[in-house]
């Protein structure tokens, strides 16, 4: 039965990972480029959620649904003012920029908010007894998130006009221009949701977490190493890599001593990318750039 | 006639090594106090540290984001052979560097596999790796850090004042910016520049892609290492958060201010960013707020740092006169 509490855990912590990772599945696929600041929007996130609920909302959809909205809107800004600008310059100086990005998100919401993680009031509070194995009704929100924004996204992607437009503008952009596709549109977007998911990861994190304190690079890390387990190319590969990372990793923790996990997802972080860069979805023979 | 042209570059590159090392030499001579003489070593230890990055990223565009990572091998390996083995500082020093050699040279060779946004990561992770194995409790203190280390003695000298301290470190920087010169303006720091602009015709023409990686990011460890294990005696209290992922990226940022490939800049970059966190109020907080904005406008409309400038106004007066001008270095890549 431990096993099961480990698998329960493990997949909530992977549907975490899982929409970090597809933060950075859609920035990689529209852009080809590596937001290091994904982790630290995760942060954001919940320190946004914090204040809502700080100034007395208390209906938790209203909550969700204000800080997936501010996330959008902080994405499309973040477009504009850090990738577009310096893209002209190479994907390398937008990298930088995104590293550069990463100081601003995780040092300026200390000035904000302080220093300290702060608590934050359970979302949903309770849980479901089966039997043994005790199921809280947060990790339930958060499995039926993920697979809501999983299946979403897959139908956006695969069926919507604005979807195939996207995978258009990631795939040519000068052809997509071509055959009328707005490709600065569907860049924005793939910035909105970016965020969005990573703002939304962070209100259904932080009851679990604390909001606030100095996780985003560890974050970053995390949700990248599934994200590349999965295969960075495929939307479906991102969330499942994802997935299988936090089960790993809770099941790791129970046995490792002081349940220390982060130096062995680190090291196999740079194993995957060796060893399998395509992940375990991907397209097959791709190098990565 | 090589041999008579190569003098003749050192010769010219020495130029700004003797500037620097006339006002590092010189600061002690401003009266600057024991707080003035402790930052001094700060702001000397993060620029031979980002002396050491910048050889690997603006001398061979291989993107590093893993520096405090050997800054931890350095300064961890020191304090523990003379704590707890009672090593000489030197010796303790040079095991603790080697050991940076033989890790830098496996990131070398995970280099050579992997690029860019990749190989950042790939480094990021390495130094988030040895961060988090330095927070676990053990031998070596965990996160309540370890100590007291003793201080540095080089042939029965003891660093005790502070002015002596800070010479340390400060000579430390003249010899590794005198070498990192000499590595630049040499053969393999011309075959370096080729792999940065263009690895395919690099090969072509007959460089070693593999050697001058693995190279490369064995001698930016050692200095890293160096830059630790110099610095974490004088502290004789050293903990993990001195070498955090955070402080990587604080090392990237001093290049990147300083301009990727420009080993002065770097030590300016190094001097502004150590100063700005010490100096502005809010531990930090504002001044590195600040300085990831400094940095996206940088990437922005100077890619190539402070260093970029002269290039800048260049490019404006021929822009003026009706010419263009080549690409920056991180322009060109991809």
């Amino acid at each position: 039965m431990h096993i099961l509490d480990l698998l329960v855990s493990g997949l909530t912590l992977g549907s975490i990972y899982a929409l970090v990772a597809l933060g950075f599945h859609l920035v990689f696929k529209m852009t080809g480029i590596i937001d290091f600041a994904q982790g630290d929007k995760v942060v954001i996130g919940g320190l946004l959620g914090l204040t809502l609920v700080q100034q007395g909302l208390s209906t938790v959809m209203v909550v969700l649904l204000l800080v997936v909205v501010a996330g959008l809107l902080l994405g499309i800004a973040y477009d504009a003012i850090v990738i577009l600008p310096t893209q002209r310059n190479g994907a390398l100086a937008a990298m930088a920029a995104t590293v550069g990005m990463t100081l601003v998100l995780a040092h300026g919401h200390h000035l904000v908010w302080g220093p300290d993680p702060k608590p934050f009031p359970p979302v949903f509070a309770g849980g479901i007894e089966l039997g043994p194995l005790r199921v809280s009704f947060q990790s339930m929100v958060i499995w039926a998130v993920v697979v809501a924004v999983g299946v979403g996204l897959a139908l956006l992607m695969g069926r919507s006009r604005t979807g195939r437009g996207m995978v258009a503008a990631a795939t040519d952009p000068l052809a997509a221009t071509a055959v009328g596709v707005n490709v600065s549109r569907m860049r924005a977007l793939s910035f909105a949701l970016a965020f969005g998911l990573a703002a939304l990861a962070g209100v259904l994190v932080a009851p679990i977490t604390l909001a606030g304190g100095s996780i985003g690079t560890a974050l970053t890390i995390k949700g990248f190493t599934g994200a590349v387990l999965g295969g960075l190319n495929s939307t479906k590969g991102v969330v499942l890599g994802a997935l299988l990372l936090g089960v790993v990793e809770s099941q790791l923790a129970a046995v490792l001593p002081n349940g220390n996990v982060d130096p062995v997802v680190f090291v196999a972080l740079v194993i995957i990318l060796l060893l399998m860069p395509n992940g375990l979805f991907g397209l097959r023979r791709q190098r990565l750039a | 006639m090589p041999d008579k042209a190569l003098a003749v570059r050192a010769g010219r590159h020495l130029a700004p090594t003797l500037i620097a090392a006339v006002i590092l030499i010189g600061y002690v001579f401003t009266d600057p106090g024991p707080s003035g003489l402790a930052l001094g070593v700060n702001i000397t230890v993060a620029a031979i540290a980002s002396v050491g990055l910048t050889l690997a990223i603006g001398g061979a565009g291989q993107f590093s984001l893993g520096q405090a990572g050997f800054m931890a091998i350095g300064g961890y390996g020191t304090a523990y052979l003379m704590l707890a083995h009672e090593v000489q500082f030197l010796w303790a020093l040079l095991a603790a560097v080697l050991l940076a050699l033989v890790v830098g040279a496996l990131v070398g060779y995970i280099a050579l596999r992997l690029h860019g946004n990749y190989l950042a990561m790939a480094t990021l992770a390495v130094s988030s790796g040895i961060y988090a194995l330095l927070v676990l409790p053990g031998e070596l203190g965990g996160a309540n850090g370890y100590a007291p280390i003793p201080f540095p003695e080089i042939f029965g000298h003891k660093f005790i004042d502070p002015v002596d301290q800070y010479l340390l470190v400060a000579v430390t920087l003249i010899l590794v910016l005198l070498v990192s010169n000499w590595l630049l303006a040499s053969r393999g720091g011309k075959e370096l520049a080729a792999i940065r602009d263009d690895e395919v015709a690099a090969r072509a023409v007959g460089v070693n892609i593999t050697a001058r990686k693995v190279q490369i990011f064995a001698l930016s460890a050692v200095i890293g290492a160096l830059a630790g294990g110099v610095n974490g005696p004088l502290q004789t209290a050293i903990d993990p958060s001195l070498y955090s992922p955070a402080v990587s990226i604080q090392m990237f940022v001093m290049v990147i201010l300083g301009g990727l490939g420009n080993i002065y800049g770097a030590v300016l970059g190094a001097a502004l960013v150590t100063w700005l966190i010490a100096a502005v109020p809010g531990n930090g907080s504002w001044a590195l707020t600040i300085l990831g904005m400094v940095v996206i406008a940088f990437m922005a409309l100077l890619p190539d740092g402070l260093s970029g400038l002269p290039k800048l106004a260049r490019s404006l007066l021929g822009r003026l006169r009706g010419r263009t001008t080549e690409g920056s270095i991180t322009g060109g890549s991809k």
